[in-house]
């Protein structure tokens, strides 16, 4: 056997070919062939045929690759011109198909970069701190036994110091206190004109570590030691408006006025307010230590930041941490175990239990990027399409070419132009449009942000994706067309056979039911959403929430508070459009902040409550039912400390089921602890809706006494007269409570905030469908047009032979119909797991329905069958004569 | 000659190329290093070399003819310009320079 080559094997002949310019393969492949064949006699076959194949593969290098003529010479030149006129001369001639590609396409683009904006927006959280990436958030576990009853973002504050003392791995570590549990925390600012007051939720107390370890930029005062001495605050810049007009603030003094600490602070330093891309949520710092001097750090109240040595093992320390614990007061079967999180996921990922702000949900953004991709790949395949249906059109042109020298890659060449042309055209629309809707945009979301904050963010620069965007669009939109135009054979072209391609139809049929698979999901996704909102929106909260005026007590409590209370209660009560006035510690639509762990003596169940103080007035005003027992009289205050006696609460059903009392009545004078004190059962009230329904009934316990927050319940028609009544009540409060900020919140409104992320949301999955639905009706117009034209004749001659309307409709739409069944089969199954997953994440859902399907199903089938109708309606009502006359 | 100077292996492919005359191209230039020096040569490092001395103009290329050992495959015969023998006479001449600098040891 002869094993001598007389060319090289196909791979390495390709492979040369690709890279070597034209001029130089023939004597290179004449060179390697000769070497391999005398090396064949020297060393045998196997051993010269690797020698080959290295020898092949070094041709790769630059001195080969870069003596192909890179620059545009000017030939090149002058083919990429006349690839740019042929590609502008192609879409002048098809109006139609132009416009409608760069519509779908630029309306698309548009969508994406809009939710590239957003993702970016929140992938940007908490990257700017100097060492985000090794910075750690501890947060607790709390076990019952074995069962998992809570997640903390909150630890004790012996956690601090034990990590920096026993664990080597942490290099620092920061504490801040939330004051949100507090009932009162106010600030006053003495001036000469009188004082300036205002409550703050804002205010944490902090150590002077967290300025190394989350960044901050001081506008006045220095940094370096601005929280070590007790007794000094920080502001930032809104917080220091509030109390300076303006002047120097460093040095002034602020007297704080709060539940668990009273005293007098001196500013020492102003920071730029927080940026909007940070889990933190403050306005003023106070130091840590004035709190230590006066024992009041003894609660599970702390937020504990740390970070790591770049090399440390995270997964090991924080096995480590499992093994740390604290000195509380727990019961044998409490166990709480130590975690950490990086500070960069907790706005994304982290969902516990007293985060100082509620994050953002990362299903809605993965979901906000497969709806990006959908849409985009809608209005590529809508390219794909229309291009592969024009094949006929382009084929003899492609002929022609090829008969007057074109090579292949020309051809491919010139299907690339036109698609950079159409796909950078439609850029410049979307950037255009973006610009325009970015307003819209921002308010809807609720966020803000600026371009520049987003180019430090490196790859998450929207730049970035706009030229990803570019090139994808043009490679995968000119792939497939312009291969099937390069390898049409011209003689079979210009002789005007017919192009049987069934491969090609069926890759554009696969292509079509992708595409309407995609918008009948997201329509019933649209109407499921829907459903799901008004369902929320409607349902009966439990508790009437309707004319409620919420007004935060005075922090000014002294011997002469009670009466004082008393007083303007009663003052307020003389106008008559207030029906009642009841205190509690919170109010219906906000998270109550105290919980406390209750258990039943008998059937050692235990619950982690949520404690509400509720006077005597509350449940009458809020119209909360009261199922069983009685309701709180004044007798059931609690004496000069809580626990001297068996203190009486009210517990909810949820809380009644929870700690297993047979049944609602059975719960009534029985005797339960709420830590270590024993309290009574008086009354059982029905459960109501304290928190939006995404979360379900939590176990509440009452307990009574006047609390710091005024439900003030305003007659049924005192809209009109809102404002009067507000300055009213404000004059009567700066006379029976001088000094004491009016902070007051309109409950009704209060509660809607809370679904407005959520209907937000579904503004934007609203307007993001539409537009999907419109972008793959743009494509099945082109298609269906392009069909009818290229089949008028066939209409023609079959209308006269006598064919009717109904016969013309199935000739041209049976294709599609087909192809629309299909998608409905895939589409509804993959709909229902997808709506079934969301809905189960909301406790109170409603229940599919069969027409939660049918109608977007119908509605989708309704729109593309309209479009396919009104081409052939253009068809049908064409002249028969012109037609058969043209040729 | 200005500025212009050969690199060592350059300077050996085109000694070779002045040598061998008609029957200098990639594969000869090639088998004639690793024979006469024993040095792994690949190809692609002669043909690399050869074009760029043909860029700088030291050797001037034309097609040849074709064997049946090369598949039918035409060569490119490359000879030395009248720059490129300048250059080597230069080249040889600096060297001979240099070596009388170097003291003579005494062979006993």
């Amino acid at each position: 056997m002869d094993k001598r080559f007389t060319s090289l094997p196909g791979w390495a002949g390709r492979f040369l070919r690709c890279i070597c310019p034209d001029d130089l393969y023939e004597e290179i492949e004449g060179d390697l062939i000769q070497h391999f064949n005398r090396n064949v006699s020297r060393i045998g076959y196997h051993k010269s045929y690797i020698r080959l194949c290295l020898a092949v593969l070094r041709f790769f290098r630059p001195g080969i690759l870069f003596r192909n003529r890179l620059t545009p010479g000017y030939n090149s030149f002058d083919l990429v011109s006349n690839d740019l006129r042929l590609a502008f001369r192609q879409l002048n001639r098809n109006r139609m198909f132009s416009l409608l590609n760069i519509a779908g396409l630029s309306i698309s683009i548009a969508v994406v970069l809009l939710i590239v904006v957003y993702t970016s927006f929140h992938y940007s959280f908490d990257k700017k701190h100097q060492h985000f990436g090794y910075t750690y958030r501890v947060y607790e576990r709390n076990y019952e036994g074995a069962a998992l009853t809570f997640e903390s973002a909150l630890t004790n504050y012996e956690v601090a110091s034990i990590l920096k003392n026993e664990y080597p791995e942490v290099k620092n570590c920061t504490q801040l206190m939330p004051t949100d549990s507090w009932f009162d925390c106010a600030l006053r600012f003495d001036r000469e004109n009188g004082a300036v007051v205002h409550n703050e939720r804002k205010l944490f107390f902090a150590d002077q570590q967290f300025f190394e370890i989350f960044a901050a930029e001081a506008i006045a005062g220095d940094l370096n030691n601005a929280l070590t001495k007790p007794f000094s605050v920080v502001l930032t810049r809104s917080a220091a408006n509030r109390y300076f007009d303006d002047g120097n603030p460093i040095g002034k003094v602020l007297h704080l006025k709060g539940s668990f600490e009273e005293n007098n602070y001196e500013v020492t330093a102003v920071i730029e307010d927080l940026p909007a891309n940070t889990h933190l949520d403050f306005e003023i710092l106070m130091s840590l230590r004035s709190l230590e001097m006066n024992q009041g750090t003894g609660n599970n109240d702390f937020y504990t930041y740390i970070t790591v040595e770049r090399d440390v093992d995270v997964a090991a320390l924080e096995k480590k941490l499992s093994f740390l614990s604290v000195p509380t007061i727990l019961d044998a079967s409490q166990r709480v175990e130590h975690r950490l999180q990086a500070v960069k996921d907790i706005h994304l990922y982290s969902n516990l239990q007293d985060e100082m702000q509620p994050g953002a949900d990362a299903e809605v953004i993965y979901f906000l990027i497969a709806i990006g991709i959908v849409i985009i790949s809608i209005a590529w395949i809508n390219y794909v399409n229309l291009s592969i249906s024009r094949i006929f059109e382009r084929a003899r042109q492609v002929g022609i070419r090829k008969v007057t020298g074109a090579t292949k890659s020309r051809i491919v060449g010139q299907f690339f132009t036109e698609s950079v042309v159409i796909n950078l055209l439609s850029l410049g629309v979307a950037v255009a449009l973006v610009r325009l809707a970015m307003p819209l945009f921002q308010e809807l979301l609720g966020i803000q942000f600026s371009w520049n904050g987003l180019a430090d963010l490196g790859w998450h620069n929207p730049a970035v994706y706009i030229l990803l965007i570019l090139g994808l669009g043009v490679m995968l939109s000119a792939l497939y067309p312009s291969r099937v135009l390069a390898a049409l054979n011209p003689i079979q072209v210009l002789k005007g056979k017919s192009l049987a391609n069934n491969k090609g139809s069926f890759f554009g049929g696969s292509l079509i039911t992708f595409q309407f698979t995609c918008s009948i999901v997201l329509a019933i996704a649209v109407i499921v959403i829907h459903e799901q909102y008004s369902f929320m929106q409607n349902k009966k909260l439990g508790v009437d929430i309707d004319q409620m005026l919420i007004v935060k007590a005075p922090s000014d409590t002294d011997s002469t508070y009670q009466n004082r209370f008393m007083a303007f209660k009663n003052y307020a009560s003389m106008n008559l459009q207030v029906k009642n006035i009841s205190t509690s510690t919170s109010v219906p639509g906000e998270n109550i902040e105290w919980t406390g762990r209750i258990s039943n003596p008998l059937s050692r169940l235990t619950c982690n409550g949520h404690i509400q103080v509720a006077d005597t007035g509350y449940f009458q005003s809020y119209n909360i039912q009261l199922l069983h027992g009685r309701n709180f009289n004044l007798a059931d205050y609690p004496g000069e400390k809580f626990g001297q006696k068996t203190e009486p609460v009210i517990l909810n059903e949820k809380a009644a089921e929870m700690l297993g009392f047979a049944s609602l009545e059975d719960a009534i004078d029985k005797t339960i602890l709420w830590e270590n004190n024993r309290c009574t059962v008086v009354g059982v009230v029905g459960n109501y809706h304290q928190q939006p329904l995404k979360s379900s009934f939590k176990p509440i316990v009452y307990t009574a006494n006047s609390g710091p927050l005024m439900s003030i319940k305003l007659a049924r028609n005192s809209e009109k007269d809102f404002h009067n009544l507000i300055v009213m009540l404000e004059k009567a409060w700066q006379k029976f409570f001088p000094n004491n900020a009016f902070d007051f919140f309109y409950l009704p409104d209060f509660y809607k905030s809370h679904y407005r992320a959520e209907r937000n949301m579904r503004t934007v999955i609203d307007i993001i469908s539409a537009l999907a639905l419109v972008t793959s009706c743009l494509g099945l117009l082109g298609i269906s047009s392009v069909a009818a034209k290229r089949r008028l004749k066939e209409v023609t001659v079959r209308k006269v032979l006598g064919a009717g309307w109904t016969d013309v409709v199935y000739l041209l739409s049976k294709k599609i119909i087909v192809l629309i069944c299909v998608s409905v089969l895939i589409a509804v199954p993959l709909a229902l797991i997808q709506c079934v997953h969301w809905l189960g994440r909301y406790a109170f859902h409603i229940d599919l329905r069969i027409w939660h399907f049918t109608l977007p199903v119908a509605l989708v089938v309704l729109i593309s069958f309209f479009t396919i109708m009104s081409q052939c309606w253009k068809v049908f009502m064409n002249g028969s004569i012109n037609v058969l006359k043209s040729e | 000659m200005g500025k212009e100077f050969l690199g060592e292996f350059e300077e050996l492919v085109l000694t070779l190329v002045a040598g061998l005359q008609d029957d200098a191209y990639g594969a000869a230039i090639a088998e004639e290093i690793e024979q006469r020096l024993k040095r792994d040569v690949t190809l692609s490092a002669v043909h690399v070399t050869l074009y760029r001395l043909e860029d700088k103009g030291y050797i001037k290329s034309k097609t040849g003819g074709a064997t049946k050992e090369r598949g039918g495959r035409r060569k490119r015969i490359y000879s030395v310009t009248s720059a490129g023998m300048a250059m080597l006479k230069t080249m040889k001449n600096a060297r001979i320079d240099l070596w009388k600098l170097v003291p003579q040891l005494k062979m006993s």
